[in-house]
Order: structure tokens, then C-alpha cells, then sequence
């Protein structure tokens, strides 16, 4: 059984779940041993308990001739998503031994379309981090090469995926936390439209900017994925209903791509080969610039710092979390957060202090001239066709700020962005390519994906 | 109050529970009190993860507010986070609307001594309140039932001087919510509460001094007696050739005087980001006028109105000093002749039992009662009588009218004999009549009256000693 299941798609192993062929629990035992026998550090939390039951939930309900788009298929999620009754750290050790009493609308929402929950994943301290090492319970490692950086924050997610543990994933982004470790392991991450997937559930990091976000093995599960958690939900006001831009195969799409001359060949030649496979259906390709490209960065660190520092104001350890030892707030949070998170949570201090918060002031002046200009961009270009990278898989903790460019423009301007694992490096080892377009584009990237995979249009 | 040849400037911050079933920002019962901690879930609670959704019935509540303070309506208000550390606010931020609040620009119309006068009221927002913290020896307890029920907070100009005029101020206030149904305004249990910011200059002057803001008074009174004797702390600081000091500073109930809590905190300091977690709010004119048209008459128009149909001022300005009193008094739809009779009776004899929480005649009792004593089948003696006797029997006044023999006595046969006793009775009166005194009848008529207690018709009464002495 285990060399069907080793590079099975979500998609078949649901239909064999459907048909009979293999029951949820049968499949969900093999996914189990692979995660516990975990040697790169993914999970934070094993759910097997868990998992054995939602199987046996899942075989009734098939039995009783429920359709489950999802039967069966083993999932992770990234441990700043409230499963209840089970502990959500955030990878912190403020957090240790917090056991939410709700779930995240997303998670519930996988529940019921037959998905099973394996184990929740290490990430950066409240997906404060680039590279999955500022987590208290240690970084994951890359399963492709365990030199090489994992990409955070949701390093455990794809680390997960990529080692086979399971087949999707939930993680969440908010400048490039989902894409950045899925290019670097070699998987796929979905950053949707801002609103189209609650983030009721969600550990807030910087609630303006991010999103749970699929992540998956291969680019048709991603989708499957995305459409099982996308859709309003009433306990979160900034959800909605997306009304997805249809793909028309005989309309010849407008390709704008951005590829600064500073990233390294490995980086040029995978966005090129991408870029020559649609200029190869007659599409319009041409070179662009993303507007602010000198300040984007920028913008996104004082904007979301300051909404860092919002965010985490609630863990005063006075009604969960941990309380130090000498019984106070100021303490509580000093021994709780990381060094990483307690400077992130001061720049954002000084971003709303500093000359009266001027400094943010002009900062949402930039995000919202990006957005415009982003606006104008996309009546021009239907897809945006960028690096995830300047460079292809750094070694780990060589990535510093400079990674974040190319991913920020989708969380300043909530628009959606994919990234596949499309090229290879020297080594054979992964280099990603992102793919943006307007918000509700979803469709656009997949299918701009799959031809760019090289295979037909579905 | 001037002291010394300064006056007091006001400014007030009136912060207002709205009286919703639920939480701005989630499901849980905004009803006041109850076990502790009983009433709280993990959005309120800013448990990691649970998010905030706008209660619609709080923006309905806060529109009502602001119309009944004649404020404009934004179309588009916003949601921003207060951040401040305290215990009793569990996610580190109030939310709040600090850039774009849902109404602005309104007034109240004040009534004092030295005459009428308009505050302007600078904005209206909504926002959340915190939670309470209780002493227990060593222990702080966190009652969270109070945090997340909605408030608006009501800022009003400098534009009040001295302690009689900010007293009306709030009072005026008080009764305009009430009317408007969107509070209790119960200040003893912290339902409305006041900021008062103070500042003194030479009696007349027309520039603003630096303040200090005194918080939370939660009597009228005790807002009148903080602010005289802020007046005369600030006062003496001056003639002493001394510096205010900007701060913010408690009301000490027992000492009558208030005291140094902490220097004024700065915008800067609160770190105002626009709160992410919820949309915009649309308010547009047709929403708003569909609430106008939910909304009864304000108390200021019923009493103008009272007042021209002929009720005593006083009268008048009692019957609108409470929902409840307008209210009934309004159901009693008297026609325009009998109002002012009405209210007499009304003010004399229901609102009182209103007052002291007695049972009190119902409408249909009321009006029954009233037109009873206004066709003459009653005095007012038993009117009032009636008043009483229905509120506590529930019977209807005319049943108890005539099972206590209260109808007035109009018999001719009946009154002529009470006539021949009373002639029987008052033998003198009668020898001074005979002699042709006829201002002894009199004596007669009073007797007669007494015989009756009272419920001889007076007209009938005339006439029938009229007759006897013929």
C-alpha cells in the first residue's frame, strides 16, 4: 500500500476513499506513521488521536452515501490555527500550552468536506520570520537538503507536504509566509484574494495583510483546496463571497514580467523558461516594473509591524498564556516572546509613536499609491509573472529582509498570488516562479499554472 | 459659581451604555450585572483568533443618539484600536472610532437659571467598554461581563460655564437619550458616565486655560461639586502665581474634592491604527432616515407643546422628565380642552405613584377617573381617591366610585332632606334667615355638605335651600 500512497494527488486518494478501494482509517494509519517517524521537525503537535476519529467519522459518513470531495485526504495545519481541544502554540512559548475552545472557520471547513487533520506545524514565532527559525520548538529542516533555508513561516506546513506526511496543508501568509516555504521545499502556495477565506480562527499576526492559504503537493490540489475553505463566514466582517474571473482558453492572456536584474541565473532562467511556455501559446509577453519597488518593502515592515505590535497587545498572560514566574505582564511577555518578535513588536511601537505617527501615517499613503498603481498594472496585464526569490534556495539563515520584494506586492494589495516549484538549480533542487493577477483571479493562475507545467488545460 | 473673579470652563465627555440585547461585537447578553463572568465568550474576551462582528442593533442605537442630539450622520464611519494596558481590557486595545466617528456636529438646549443656552456637541462615536475590577483582599478579580458592551462616548465643546450650567447640561442630556430609548442612563450603575474637563479664567474672559479632565463622576451632583471645587483649586494656583498642570485627575466622593491621578495622555500615546478586523460602516440617508422614522418626539418638543395647550410650565416639565410619565400621559389622548385638568390630575396624583414604584391607575382607569371629576360625577377629593383605590384594587373607578358611595350627590329628594336635617341642626342660622339675613343660607349649604362628606352637589345644593326657605 505504501508505494501507492507515496505520490498520490488528494484528488485520487479522495476518490479511492469514495469508491472503497481504501478506508479514510486504513489510509490515515500509513499518513500517521510517516508523520510521527517526522525527522525534519515539522509538526509542533501530533493529532492522531484525533485523526483516527475524524477517519472513523469519515468511513461512516461515506458509508452512509455522503459525497465527501476531500474523503480521507491527511492535512496539516500551521499551529496559528485554532483546532479545538488541541493545543495552538504559534510556535511560542507564551503560547505552550494554550487549547483553544473554537476552531478556525477554515479548519472546520476541511473537516466537513472529509479531510483528516494529522498534526499542526512549526513555524516561526507568531509568523513573525523569514525562515522558520525563530520558532521556540526549533526550525524544520528542508527535506531536500537539510543545509539549505526551509522559508518561513510556514516552514512546518510545506516541510510536511514536501516529506509526504500530508498531502495539503493550511497555512497563512502575510508577506509571503506560505510562498516563500513552499518555493524553497518544492511545493505549492496559494495566497487567495484578500477576504475570499475567513480568518476567524487565525492568530493574527497583521490582520490587514494576511490569509489562510492553501498549500499542497501538486497545483490541481491546491485548487481543490482553495475552493473547500474559500467563502464568507459571518464570524469574520472581512470575508466575502468571490465572484472568480473565468478562464477562456481561445483569449490569448496579456503576461507582464517583473525580473530585476540583480537575481542570480538560476532565479532568471526558471522566470524565463516560464515566461517563454506562454509567449509559446501566442500570448503577450512583456517586461514590467511593480510600482514603489524601492519603498514596498518598506511600507509592508512599518505597516505590519505596527499591526504586530496591535495584535500580540492581548497576551498579558492575565487569562491564558503563560504567566512568569515573578507574576507579571511585562515579565510574562519578556520570557514568552522571542527576540525576533519582541524587535518586531518595537518597531511597530516606534512606528506609531515616532513624530506622532507620522511615519505610519505616510506609509498607508504608499500602500495606497502600490495599490493603485498595482490597479492600473493589472488593466494592462492579466498575470504578473515573478521570482519568489532573488535567489534560488539559500543556505539557511542567509535569506535576511531581502527575500520579501516579490511577495509583498499581494499583501499590500490583497490581490492573489501562486507560487509553483517550476525550475531546478545546479543541484536539481526546486526554484519557484509566482504568478499574480487582480483579486479574484484564482482561476487565471492555476490554469496559467497547469500551461506552464506544461499540461493541458482542464 | 465665580470665585475670586474666575469662572469655570466645562467641556463634558459623556460616556452612554447602549442598551442593545447583545455585545457590540459578539452574541454575548449586554445585560448589566449577573454572575461574574458569566456573560463573556472568546471575541470579547480577545481570545487569539476570535474576531470582531458590528452588532447592527448598537449602530442603530447610536444613529437614534445622534438624531435626538441633532448631529449629522456619517455615511462612512470607521473602527479604530485604543491600545492601552489594563487589566480589564483583555485584547491590549479598546475598539473605538477615532478618525471617522458616526455622528457629528449636534447640540443640546439647556435651561438655567441665567437663561436658555446651546451646547454644541462636537462628535458622537461608537465603541466598546472594558470590564470591571474588584478587590478581595490581595486577589484582583476580572469581571469581563462589561467588556464589549456597546457605549457611545458624547463630546461636547467647551461651551459651558461654571458647575449649574454643566449640571443641566447633563440633565438635559439624560432625559434626551431616555426619550430616545437608546440607554437606561442609570448613573448609579455606571450607564452613563462623565469626563469633565476644567479649566478657569477671569469672570467674562474669552480665552481657554489648560485643563484638567476629572473622570467618571457618576452623580449630577457630584459633577456640580467637582467642577466648583476644581474652580477653586485651579483658581488659587493662578492668584499664587502658579502653573496648571495638564493632567487627569479623580472625584473623591467623601472629601468633596478631586485628586491627582496621572499626567493627560496624548494621542501618541493611545497608538491609533485603524482597527482591520472590521469594514467600514455604511450609514446612508436612507438608513438613517428609516431610524428617524422609528423615533418618538423629544422631550424638549412634547413639553413646548404641553406648555401651548395650557399646562402649567412646572406641570409640564415634570411630565417630560421621564419616558414613563410622557408616555402615559400621552396615551390618555385627552382632547385639547381637558389637557391641562389632565395634567393637574396627572401630576398630582399618578406621577407620584410612578415615583415611588406604587402601583399606579392604568390609562383606561385614568381617563375613566378624569372624565368622571370633569362631567361633575365626582370631586376631586374622590377623584384623587379613585386614583388610589384602582391602582391597588384594579377595579375601574366607577365600580369603586359606587361601592364607596363617591358619586355626587345630585338627588333633589335625598338633598332636601339632608336640607331639613341641616335646618334642625342650625336653629339659629334659621331664626337669621326667617329675619331676612339671607347670607345665613350659608351656614345651611355647609352643614348640608357635611352631612353629605362632602358629595352633595354644590349647584343642587344652592337650590334646594333656596326652595326650603321660600
Amino acid at each position: 500500500m505504501s508505494n501507492n500512497m507515496k505520490n498520490i494527488s488528494a484528488q485520487r486518494l479522495a476518490e479511492m476513499v469514495r469508491s472503497g478501494e481504501i478506508s479514510a482509517t486504513e489510509a490515515v494509519t500509513y499518513y500517521i506513521r510517516r508523520a510521527s517517524e517526522d525527522p525534519w521537525g515539522a509538526y509542533i503537535t501530533l493529532m492522531e488521536k484525533e485523526a483516527l476519529s475524524a477517519a472513523e467519522a469519515v468511513d461512516k459518513r461515506i458509508a452512509s452515501g455522503e459525497y465527501l470531495p476531500l474523503a480521507g485526504v491527511p492535512f496539516s495545519v500551521k499551529d496559528n490555527i485554532c483546532t479545538e481541544g488541541v493545543k495552538t502554540t504559534c510556535a511560542s512559548h507564551f503560547l505552550e500550552n494554550f487549547i483553544p475552545s473554537y476552531s478556525a472557520t477554515a479548519y472546520l471547513r476541511l473537516l466537513a468536506s472529509g479531510a483528516i487533520p494529522v498534526g499542526k506545524t512549526n513555524m516561526d514565532e507568531f509568523a513573525v520570520g523569514g525562515e522558520g527559525d525563530t520558532s521556540y520548538f526549533g526550525t524544520s529542516l528542508n527535506p531536500l537538503d537539510r543545509t539549505k533555508a526551509t522559508g518561513g513561516s510556514s516552514s512546518g506546513s510545506a516541510v510536511s507536504l514536501a516529506s509526504g506526511s500530508v498531502l495539503l496543508s493550511l497555512g497563512s501568509d502575510t508577506g509571503g509566509s506560505a510562498r516563500l516555504p513552499a518555493a524553497f521545499c518544492g511545493v505549492y502556495g496559494m495566497k487567495p484574494t484578500y477576504g475570499s477565506v475567513s480568518r476567524f480562527g487565525l492568530v493574527g499576526m497583521a490582520p490587514s495583510f494576511e490569509q489562510i492559504c492553501p498549500m499542497s503537493a501538486s497545483l490541481d490540489d491546491n485548487e481543490l483546496l482553495l475552493r473547500v475553505i474559500t467563502g464568507k463566514d459571518l464570524r469574520d466582517m472581512t470575508s466575502k463571497d468571490i465572484s472568480y474571473e473565468q478562464f477562456d482558453g481561445d483569449k490569448p492572456l496579456r503576461v507582464g514580467v517583473f525580473l530585476p536584474d540583480e537575481c542570480d541565473l538560476d532565479v532568471r532562467s526558471a522566470v524565463k523558461c516560464a515566461a517563454q511556455k506562454l509567449s509559446d501559446r501566442m500570448w503577450n509577453v512583456e517586461n514590467v516594473s511593480l510600482p514603489e519597488s524601492a519603498e514596498a518593502v518598506r511600507v509592508y515592515y512599518t505597516l505590519s509591524s505596527a499591526e504586530t505590535y496591535s495584535n500580540l497587545a492581548r497576551f498579558d498572560a492575565l487569562r491564558y498564556g503563560r504567566m512568569s514566574e515573578r507574576g507579571t505582564v511585562i515579565d510574562s511577555r519578556s520570557e514568552g516572546f522571542g527576540k525576533t518578535l519582541r524587535e518586531r513588536i518595537a518597531e511597530g511601537v516606534y512606528v506609531l509613536e515616532h513624530n506622532g505617527g507620522e511615519v505610519y501615517r505616510r506609509a498607508l499613503e504608499l500602500r495606497r499609491k502600490i495599490r493603485v498603481g498595482m490597479e492600473s498594472l493589472y488593466e494592462e496585464y492579466d498575470v504578473i509573472l515573478t521570482p519568489v526569490c532573488h535567489t534560488a534556495l539559500p543556505d539557511r539563515g542567509s535569506l535576511g529582509y531581502s527575500g520579501d520584494l516579490f511577495m509583498v506586492y499581494a499583501n499590500l494589495c490583497g490581490c492573489p498570488a501562486l507560487v509553483i516549484p517550476l525550475g531546478r538549480d545546479g543541484d536539481g533542487l526546486p526554484v519557484g516562479v509566482q504568478l499574480m493577477a487582480n483579486c479574484g483571479g484564482e482561476k487565471l493562475l492555476y490554469e496559467v499554472g497547469r500551461i506552464m507545467e506544461g499540461r493541458d488545460v482542464t | 459659581m465665580i470665585y475670586k473673579g474666575y469662572e469655570a470652563v466645562v467641556g463634558i465627555e459623556v460616556h452612554v451604555e447602549l442598551k442593545t440585547k447583545e455585545k457590540a461585537f459578539c452574541t454575548c447578553s449586554a445585560e448589566y450585572g449577573g454572575e461574574m463572568n458569566s456573560k463573556c465568550c472568546p471575541v470579547c474576551l480577545g481570545m487569539p483568533g476570535a474576531l470582531p462582528v458590528v452588532n447592527p442593533e448598537a449602530v442603530k442605537l447610536a444613529v437614534k443618539a445622534g438624531l435626538a442630539l441633532g448631529c449629522e450622520t456619517s455615511e462612512i464611519s470607521r473602527f479604530d484600536r485604543k491600545h492601552y494596558f489594563y487589566p480589564d481590557l483583555p485584547k491590549g486595545y479598546q475598539i473605538t472610532q477615532f478618525y471617522d466617528p458616526i455622528c457629528k456636529n449636534g447640540e443640546v438646549k439647556i435651561k438655567t437659571s441665567m437663561g436658555e443656552k446651546t451646547v454644541r456637541i462636537e462628535r458622537l462615536h461608537i465603541e466598546e467598554d472594558a470590564g470591571k475590577l474588584k478587590r478581595d483582599g490581595d486577589l484582583l478579580i476580572i469581571d469581563h461581563n462589561r467588556c464589549g458592551v456597546p457605549l457611545v462616548e458624547i463630546v461636547t465643546y467647551p461651551d459651558m460655564i461654571g458647575s449649574e450650567e454643566a449640571m443641566a447640561f447633563v440633565n438635559e442630556l439624560r432625559r434626551t437619550l431616555l426619550f430616545a430609548e437608546v440607554s437606561d442612563c442609570k448613573m448609579n450603575e455606571g450607564s452613563l458616565r462623565c469626563d469633565v474637563n476644567v479649566s478657569v479664567r477671569p469672570v467674562g474672559g474669552t480665552s481657554l486655560g489648560r485643563r484638567c479632565e476629572i473622570k467618571n463622576i457618576n452623580s449630577v451632583s457630584f459633577i456640580g461639586k467637582a467642577i466648583d471645587s476644581e474652580l477653586k483649586r485651579q483658581t488659587d494656583i493662578i492668584l499664587s502665581g502658579g502653573k496648571i498642570v495638564t493632567e487627569t485627575r479623580r472625584f473623591s466622593e467623601t472629601k468633596g474634592v478631586s485628586e491627582r491621578m496621572r499626567d493627560k495622555e496624548t494621542t501618541a500615546d493611545y497608538k491609533y491604527i485603524r482597527e482591520p478586523d472590521i469594514l467600514p460602516l455604511k450609514t446612508d440617508r436612507e438608513y438613517v432616515e428609516r431610524v428617524r422614522g422609528e423615533m418618538r418626539a423629544l422631550p424638549c418638543e412634547i413639553e413646548a407643546e404641553l406648555i401651548a395647550s395650557g399646562v402649567k410650565k412646572e406641570q409640564a416639565e415634570l411630565i417630560c422628565s421621564e419616558p414613563m410619565f410622557a408616555d402615559c400621559f400621552e396615551k390618555v389622548k385627552l382632547s385639547a380642552s381637558d389637557i391641562p385638568a389632565g395634567a393637574n390630575l396627572f401630576v398630582s396624583d399618578v406621577i407620584p405613584k410612578m415615583t415611588s414604584g406604587d402601583v399606579y391607575p392604568s390609562v383606561e382607569a385614568f381617563l375613566q377617573c378624569l372624565h368622571m371629576y370633569l362631567d361633575g360625577e365626582v370631586n376631586i377629593v374622590s377623584a384623587r381617591e379613585l386614583l388610589k383605590l384602582c391602582g391597588k384594587t384594579g377595579e375601574s373607578p366607577r365600580d369603586l366610585a359606587g361601592k364607596h358611595g363617591m358619586f355626587m350627590l345630585r338627588d333633589e329628594w335625598e338633598i332636601m332632606r339632608l336640607v331639613e336635617e341641616a335646618a334642625e341642626e342650625c336653629e339659629s342660622a334659621v331664626r337669621e334667615i326667617k329675619k331676612g339675613k339671607l347670607t345665613a343660607k350659608k351656614v345651611i349649604v355647609g352643614q348640608v355638605m357635611k352631612l353629605s362628606r362632602g358629595r352633595a352637589e354644590p349647584r343642587a345644593v344652592n337650590e334646594a335651600v333656596d326652595r326650603y326657605f321660600q
